[in-house]
């Protein structure tokens, strides 16, 4: 397909930009008046620096906010994205237009809703109001509050009782470089329900730095069993910011799965907020930045309800003169009694210049609980090295074999076949 | 006779401190050799140093790999070679299996040798030929290598590996310790089907037993860093009976 784009990089971030948005989204005015007031807090809040804790160790410097623009118009055509996959709903996202949705008619017909956020806001305010920004308001933080200003995106919503079988896919890309994303996806499980919704941010190579600057409300309702992936394929010009909440509701089960691959500065907060008795939350994260990548996960498991559980695992491998930073809380609210949670961050160093902090905290207010968390930071075995070569594996090939031993009991957690295969593939990348 | 490995005067430091102090040793194509030694005459340090481990550091001396100097070669291209050593303690390598890593580990080798990647059925078949052999579960393939694996399962392992590597130099490392006599005798009897016109092998041990079931064709004395003394089988029995202190005054070894 000839692709003829048309380029309108007009606008900087401004309340200009709030308003152009909004306009041509043709959405509610209590859309408008959301984003508005967001857009106040976003002014008045200071940029974060290094002297607040949560950003001690990701300078924001050499961020210029002011260098970016957004496409004050939809791009003209893209290539739309083809797939094998098995799916039962796809969305692509282009420099921050959704430029193609789809929804298997089997899966419309029984109430699920898989549209922009600015049609749900005109055909379902109830719904959208009910949850929108509850998970990651204003104060979340000043990207939060410019996010809630700026951003534009998708809604999933599953109804009580309806089972969605295959996963549903949405891929977001970015086209040029100096562009401005706020890609934004709300996703709501009534009681009883279950799907799967696996994102990708994704970017071919361009020259000057964009930003995206993403958030993420899941909502699982009672006995509701949601699942999701995010994938972070940036191009390296890319900075990255993420705000992605999950509400675990009564015997509900969850899980997520962060990967982090690409991007130039990448700064992520993923959050469980386990409010109803029973709920179960499975956390899984791996990351593996090279040259000078720098990763910072910034997780919380929130046990606001007795009985529940939640699991997490984060594992990195660094090269080069890449960095990460793993900070996370177990945060148990006086009254979650019987709460059982872990935490384990593993960190394997492929080289001397890469650099590894591991922060687990916890905070336990109630106290018949089982907690536990473990971290570790440290280079490849010499002794394994040595007993792979002398099997007669170059020393590429038995780090490679090492890192995906690493990772393997990670990876074999995930159940989606294809996020696996290409996860292989993408650290097979990264090896070579 | 042919010779597979030649090393003469070997000199070998581990950190900073000599420990073999002029060993020479030449192996025989198709014949099983023993080494023999008492606690720290130098045993391991041998092993490691033709094994190519960067912690061992040749300070004199030179071996030949059929007229080749192995000594500027890293670990893993003496391994391609044909040079083995079956570890006295393996490493675990969490999360990779046994079938993974032994499939990579025999196409690196044939690819050093010019050779097409093994097909994986042919791969598959000849992995549970040599696993029978062994008498090794099937489900040994899908384990995590050497994970959890108790001792005698660990040097079964390394046997496998090198029944599977096909080496022209196996040099086995304490082989026999730790093992209870039926391990050792599955062990043996390993080796023993390994046991080619083309291979020469290395025993390394502190004990004759292994000795009884792989019968050797030489056996050497180490002691303090150097071979005292060579000779035919029954050097093992008189070893057994009389001790390393009768060698030591035998071969009065200077300080």
């Amino acid at each position: 397909m000839e692709t003829t784009k048309v380029e309108v990089l007009a606008l900087g971030i401004s309340r200009e930009a709030v308003e152009g948005l909004s306009d041509a989204l043709a959405e509610p005015y209590w859309m408008r008046d959301r984003r508005l007031r967001s857009w106040e807090v976003y002014e008045r809040t200071p940029m974060p620096t290094t002297q607040d804790e949560e950003w001690r160790r990701t300078d924001l410097r050499k961020l210029k906010l002011d260098s970016f623009r957004l496409l004050t118009e939809a791009p003209g055509t893209y290539e739309p994205e083809g797939s094998s996959d098995h799916r039962s709903g796809f969305a692509q996202v282009v420099d921050g237009y959704v430029t193609q949705l789809e929804l298997d008619p089997s899966v419309a017909e029984q109430g699920v809703i898989f549209s922009t956020l600015t049609e749900a806001a005109k055909n379902r305010p109830e719904l959208v109001q009910k949850y929108l920004g509850t998970l990651v308001p204003d104060e979340y933080g000043k990207f939060a509050a410019l996010a809630n200003a700026l951003s534009s995106g998708l809604f999933l919503y599953v109804p009580t009782n309806v089972q969605v079988e295959l996963p549903i896919q949405v891929s977001h890309t970015i086209t040029r470089g100096g562009a401005a994303v706020f890609p934004r996806t709300l996703i709501v499980g009534e009681r009883f329900a279950s799907a799967t919704l696996i994102e990708r941010y994704y970017s071919e190579d361009f020259e000057e730095d964009s930003l995206s600057v993403g958030t993420v409300e899941v909502f699982a309702g009672e006995s509701t069993q949601l699942r999701y992936v995010n994938i972070q394929e940036w191009c390296r010009n890319v900075w990255h910011f993420l705000a992605e909440r999950h509400s675990v509701g009564r015997d509900a089960q969850e899980n997520n799965l962060n990967i982090a691959l690409g991007a130039k500065q990448a700064k992520a907060n993923v959050d469980a907020v386990l409010v109803g008795p029973g709920a179960s939350c499975e956390m899984l994260g791996l990351f593996f930045p090279d040259r000078d990548q720098h990763y910072d996960h910034h997780t919380l498991q929130d046990h606001a309800a007795p009985n529940c559980f939640s699991d997490l695992l984060y594992k990195g491998v660094l090269r080069d003169t890449s960095r990460s930073v793993f900070s996370g809380l177990i945060n148990v609210h006086p009254g979650a009694q019987k709460t059982d949670a872990y935490q384990t961050n593993r960190n394997l160093l492929l080289s001397d210049s890469a650099r590894a902090d591991s922060i687990p905290n916890l905070e336990i207010q109630a106290n018949d609980v089982r907690c536990s968390h473990g971290a570790s930071v440290g280079p490849i075995d010499t002794e394994q090295l040595f007993y792979l070569m002398a099997r007669g594996l170059s020393r590429t090939e038995a780090e490679r074999m090492i890192v995906d031993g690493f990772f393997e009991p990670l990876v074999n957690r995930i159940p989606l076949e294809g996020v696996r295969e290409r996860l292989v593939e993408a650290i097979d990348r990264k090896m070579s | 006779m042919e010779k597979s490995l030649i090393i003469r005067d070997l000199h070998v430091n581990v950190e900073d401190k000599e420990i073999l102090k002029g060993l020479s040793l030449e192996l025989e194509k198709g014949k099983v050799h023993a080494v023999m030694g008492p606690n720290g005459s130098g045993k391991s340090t041998l092993s490691y140093a033709l094994a190519g481990h960067p912690n061992y550091e040749v300070t004199g001396g030179e071996v030949l790999f059929n007229g080749q100097d192995v000594l500027e070669m890293g670990a893993d291209e003496r391994a391609q070679l044909g040079i083995f050593l079956a570890f006295q303690y393996p490493m675990s390598i969490p999360g990779v299996s046994m079938a993974n890593f032994l499939r990579t580990a025999v196409n690196s080798v044939r690819k050093a040798r010019d050779e097409k990647p093994m097909r994986v059925p042919d791969f598959r078949k000849m992995l549970n030929e040599k696993m029978s052999v062994l008498k090794m579960d099937r489900s040994f393939a899908g384990r995590y290598l050497n994970e959890g694996f108790s001792g005698g399962e660990k040097k079964r392992a390394e046997i496998l590996q090198m029944a599977m590597l096909e080496p022209k130099v196996a040099i086995l490392d304490e082989t026999d310790s730790g093992l209870d006599i039926d391990a050792l005798r599955i062990v043996s009897e390993g080796v023993n089907a390994l046991r080619n016109p083309d291979t020469s092998v290395l025993i390394i041990t502190h004990y004759q037993r292994i000795l009884n079931y792989v019968k050797p064709d030489y056996v050497h004395v180490l002691v303090d860093g150097r071979i005292v003394t060579s000779g035919g089988p029954e050097l093992a029995l008189e070893l057994e009976e009389k001790g390393y202190d009768w060698v030591r005054e035998q071969f009065a070894v200077p300080a």
